[in-house]
């Protein structure tokens, strides 16, 4: 019989469990997702409100969204989007139980990736 | 429960290095986590450098060594030795696999070997596997039926339908999938995890069995099968070249289309 209490055997993604193109995009989903929930959907709402409060409200929003931590806001929020609704259509792909193959799955993840990219820079520069 | 850090009695520390003998020429160093219940200190990491040249070709011929020549009390799992009874699943530089089917040659420098994450360990690299086991033995894997069998026949199959289970039956149950999945890590307590969800829809597709309804009603459950969030992690990993994802993804499909939608 064993004497001691039995330890936990070493799990964390990183140190113990390798990051690979399958869990890193999966956590990114997640976070692009919480980003959305926490930050931008709040700050899309503060927009609205503004807008009614009258001009006052609304140049005072818009002079912080103009600032350089409000850009930052706004190119990370645009990026969750993107990253998120391509994620988003992975998933739904799989759920009809396609492209399931481990090289369906990377080749998807990459094309995620990439499109990603191409549609926050369009955004982002569109917007500057 | 989401734990994002071991805790304190349970993080590895640095253990005893064991040099090659004296002359050895292709020597590689393995890191291996150890853990002895008799001693109540906390798991280390010894290292062992292993002269290549005169060693196995795979990840458990080292081990072997290990345990022969320097170390006998290097406790592990282990019986086939050609990846068809899945006791050598362990934690080999991040991924689990079989330590009896991955070459030491496809590992570049330093091989780190842990026991199955997110498990008990019984002793070095055996962890416990009793949940495991218990899950699997929820999914009541064998045929079940409603027919009265004919006397004098077996229950058969067409070639087709036998094709149906192909990619499912190879299944060994090693626990490298499940072991790999961050979902069955932090609620492998209700989630099934993809081995046993795997071996559950291999009873789903098999046209002999006749409880698919029931079986379809006790795998519908928030936790036991809609933890999957497709992280795919588990058909990364297998050893048998399986595909865990898919099947969870047509167990999915099997619900959905049985509300009629």
């Amino acid at each position: 019989m064993s004497t001691s209490k039995r330890p936990m055997s070493p799990y964390m993604l990183g140190p113990y469990y390798k990051f690979q193109i399958t869990s890193a995009l999966s956590i990114l989903n997640r976070l692009t997702g919480v980003f959305m929930s926490v930050v931008t959907a709040p700050l899309l709402l503060c927009w609205l409100i503004a807008l009614a409060s009258g001009e006052a409200a609304y140049t005072a929003l818009s002079a912080w969204l103009g600032s350089g931590l409000g850009k930052l806001v706004i190119a990370a929020s645009v990026f969750s989007f993107s990253f998120h609704l391509f994620g988003g259509i992975r998933h739904l792909i799989w759920d009809a139980g396609w492209m399931m193959e481990m090289s369906q799955v990377r080749l998807s993840g990459w094309l995620a990736i990439v499109a990603t990219v191409i549609l926050s820079v369009v955004v982002i520069g569109a917007g500057l | 429960m989401l734990e994002l850090r071991l805790n304190p009695e349970s993080r590895p520390v640095k253990g005893q290095k064991h040099p090659a003998p004296e002359g050895a020429g292709n020597v590689r160093t393995f890191h291996v986590y150890r853990w002895d219940p008799d001693k109540g200190e906390n798991p280390r990491i010894d290292s062992y450098d292993i002269d290549l040249d005169d060693c196995g070709p795979m990840v458990l011929d080292a081990i072997f060594k290990i345990k022969n020549e320097v170390d006998a009390s290097l406790t592990f799992r282990r019986s086939c030795r050609e990846g068809i009874c899945g006791s050598c699943a362990m934690n080999i530089n991040g991924t689990n696999t079989l330590a009896c089917t991955k070459p030491i040659t496809s590992i570049k420098g330093d091989i780190k070997i842990n026991p199955l994450p997110h498990l008990q360990v019984v002793k070095d690299l055996v962890p416990d596997m009793t949940h495991f086991y218990a899950q699997y033995a929820s999914i009541k894997p064998w045929i079940r039926t409603q027919s009265v069998p004919l006397p004098d026949q077996e229950r058969l199959q067409s070639q087709e339908d036998r094709e149906k289970l192909d990619g499912l039956y190879e299944c060994i149950l090693c626990a490298c999938c499940s072991t790999s999945c961050p979902s069955y890590w932090w609620n492998g307590d209700r989630y099934l995890g993809p081995a046993i969800l795997l071996q559950a829809y291999r009873w789903l597709v098999d046209s002999r069995d006749e409880d698919t309804g029931e079986r379809l009603d006790a795998l519908d459950d928030p936790f036991r099968l809609y933890r999957c969030h497709t992280i795919m992690n588990c058909t990364s990993t297998c050893p048998k070249g399986l595909n865990p994802a898919k099947a969870i993804a047509e167990t999915k499909k099997m619900l959905l289309e049985r509300t009629g939608a």
